[in-house]
């Protein structure tokens, strides 16, 4: 990344656009924590970030869903759900506390996995292995898991990679509905989802930001435009 | 409700069932099966020791004989040089061997998949080569012998090979429980996360390498107690008890019977163990014929019998299993 300065505000809506290979996810990365940064600062509400580890930045209320769906797939719907809303505070989070109960027995977080399980759309998949689930549910659960995480800013990775139409628009859906209760920042190809969901753009071009603005705004950006129809042309060039 | 209160009663019936057969295996078996059961007790603490990391971190140990042995020298030394009377020695030898893998155990944290395994082996090897060379206090090769059993309420577990066997078997049940116990709980489903996905688990905000670590340190525990049973049966100790042979063994043992269940681990040491005794009576080329049966488990049955019997679900075996309540396990 070079001399990247985003500020997301409280309560906004942010896509960030760009080319493959511009460096959007990267910059998801550095602000999970999954890659330390070796210059520049991270704040995360007033708070500066920059050095901590992941698991902190988590109690921070950050939330994040991955390109490629990253579920405990040999695990149940249940199972996956359950180990996202473990950590809610509902049952006393303690080693000792959590070894000679069934994890079954804890009644709160079981009640709390069935109704994310039920927001998302995967009530009827409840008790099903994630390795029997299709590509769009995968994605519902992925959404699911950081949901039951009741995080304060949500970082999407590409929720509709992959999904049809018709899982699209209830994605979407999920998203829009969710933009009220907390800051969403999303990578996303498809630039009409993406401009739907967002108040605000950043474009992304070799690790820099080159535009900023509304919707509207960079969708009128020249520079914007030319970076579009290049990424376009070549693309075309090479299946030629 | 009614579903959960029946489910729960159909295990507890299965536990009873199997307490039942471990119970009466004294009076309604020969001697020679009492023995072989005591045999299959101790390793089988050790084979699941093992399991247990299999199936619950999805990592594979080469080093577990090492916290089975350090206990086991322990007692010996403890028992044989400095005369201290019961229960200190197996309580010390198990202190000593989960200390140990408490050391250990921050240096193969920081490893997954081959790695794990290759530190194991190395870490291992290294138990067996002090307990080897370092004959000033593990008397070499040769080993530390005339290590006696205890006594307890008035009866030699030394004489009584049938106090002996109720002896282990309450230690047995009580690690199998343990075990169990750490699957079921919400421990063990974090467990489970981490072998799927542990960068997952990092962003749920779990601290990974502090699970990591508690299951490596639980699962030497089990070992220590079964080596501390090893060194009371047979009545002395030596490097071959944590030998890369024995690890080797261990492995095998976990994979005949189902390398991802405990209940594979002690059916695993169960046959592994008869035909060692049956084979080396018949033939010297006993080790031939092992090798060939596990070509053929690995081939033919590579999730070994525990897992072979649950995939053919229309096999006699698998409803009942099913209605035990055995298939989600």
């Amino acid at each position: 990344m070079k001399d990247v300065d985003l500020v997301i505000n409280h309560g906004e809506s942010r896509a960030l656009i760009g080319p493959n290979g511009a460096g959007k996810t990267t910059l998801f990365n550095l602000i999970t924590g999954e890659i330390r940064s070796d210059r520049g600062e991270i704040s995360l509400f007033g708070a500066n970030i920059t050095h901590e580890p992941v698991q902190k930045r988590i109690q921070l209320n950050l939330g994040r869903t991955y390109q490629m769906s990253n579920l405990f797939q040999e695990l149940t719907v249940k199972e996956n759900l359950f180990l996202a809303t473990w950590k809610r505070g509902d049952v006393s989070w303690s080693l000792l506390a959590t070894l000679f109960r069934s994890w079954n027995e804890f009644k709160a977080p079981c009640h709390h996995a069935f109704e994310i399980a039920r927001q998302v759309g995967l009530e009827e998949r409840f008790n099903a292995k994630v390795n029997e689930l299709s590509h769009g549910e995968h994605r519902q659960l992925e959404l699911g898991i950081i949901l039951a995480h009741s995080p304060k800013i949500l970082l999407l990775d590409e929720p509709m990679a992959g999904l049809s139409a018709t899982e699209r628009s209830f994605m979407t859906r999920q998203i829009m509905g969710l933009k009220s209760e907390m800051t969403i920042v999303i990578i996303e190809h498809d630039i009409d989802v993406a401009f739907s969901i967002a108040d605000q753009v950043s474009v992304l071009h070799q690790g820099s930001i080159i535009a900023e603005g509304s919707p509207e705004e960079t969708r009128a950006n020249p520079q914007v435009q030319q970076i579009y129809t290049l990424s376009r042309n070549s693309k075309d060039k090479q299946y030629d | 409700m009614i579903k959960e209160r029946f489910f729960l009663y159909r295990k507890t019936f299965l536990a009873l069932i199997v307490a039942g057969i471990f119970i009466s295996i004294p009076w309604v078996t020969s001697d020679f099966f009492v023995l072989m059961a005591i045999r299959v007790m101790y390793f089988g603490m050790l084979t699941m020791s093992l399991t247990f990391l299999a199936g619950e971190l999805g990592v594979v140990s080469l080093m577990q004989a090492s916290f089975f042995g350090i206990a086991g020298y322990f007692v010996a030394i403890l028992q044989t040089r400095y005369g201290l009377p019961f229960p200190f020695p197996p309580l010390v030898g198990i202190a000593v061997s989960l200390i140990i893998a408490g050391l250990l155990g921050m240096l193969v944290i920081r490893v997954r998949g081959i790695y794990f395994l290759m530190l194991t082996l190395v870490l291992g090897q290294l138990v067996w080569a002090l307990a080897s060379q370092w004959s000033s206090v593990t008397e070499g090769d040769t080993g530390i012998m005339n290590v006696y059993a205890p006594v307890l309420f008035g009866i030699s577990m030394e004489k009584s090979k049938t106090a002996f066997y109720y002896f282990q078997l309450f230690f047995f049940a009580g690690a199998t429980w343990f075990l169990i116990a750490l699957r079921r709980s919400p421990f063990g489903l974090m467990l489970r996360g981490i072998r799927e996905s542990e960068s997952r688990m990092r962003m749920l905000g779990y601290p990974v390498s502090l699970l990591r670590y508690a299951a490596f340190v639980f699962a030497a525990l089990v070992a220590a107690i079964g080596g501390v049973f090893f060194v009371y049966f047979m009545g002395l100790i030596n490097p071959s008890s944590v030998s890369l042979a024995t690890n080797v063994e261990t492995l095998l043992a976990a994979i005949l019977g189902g390398i991802n269940t405990l209940a594979g681990a002690v059916l695993g040491t169960g046959i592994l163990k008869t035909l060692d005794v049956v084979l080396s009576g018949i033939t010297k080329r006993y080790l031939l014929f092992m090798g060939i049966m596990f070509l053929f488990v690995i081939l033919f049955a590579p999730k070994g019998i525990i897992g072979t019997v649950r995939n053919y679900g229309r096999s006699f075996l698998s409803p009942l299993m099913r209605w035990f309540g055995l298939g989600e396990d």
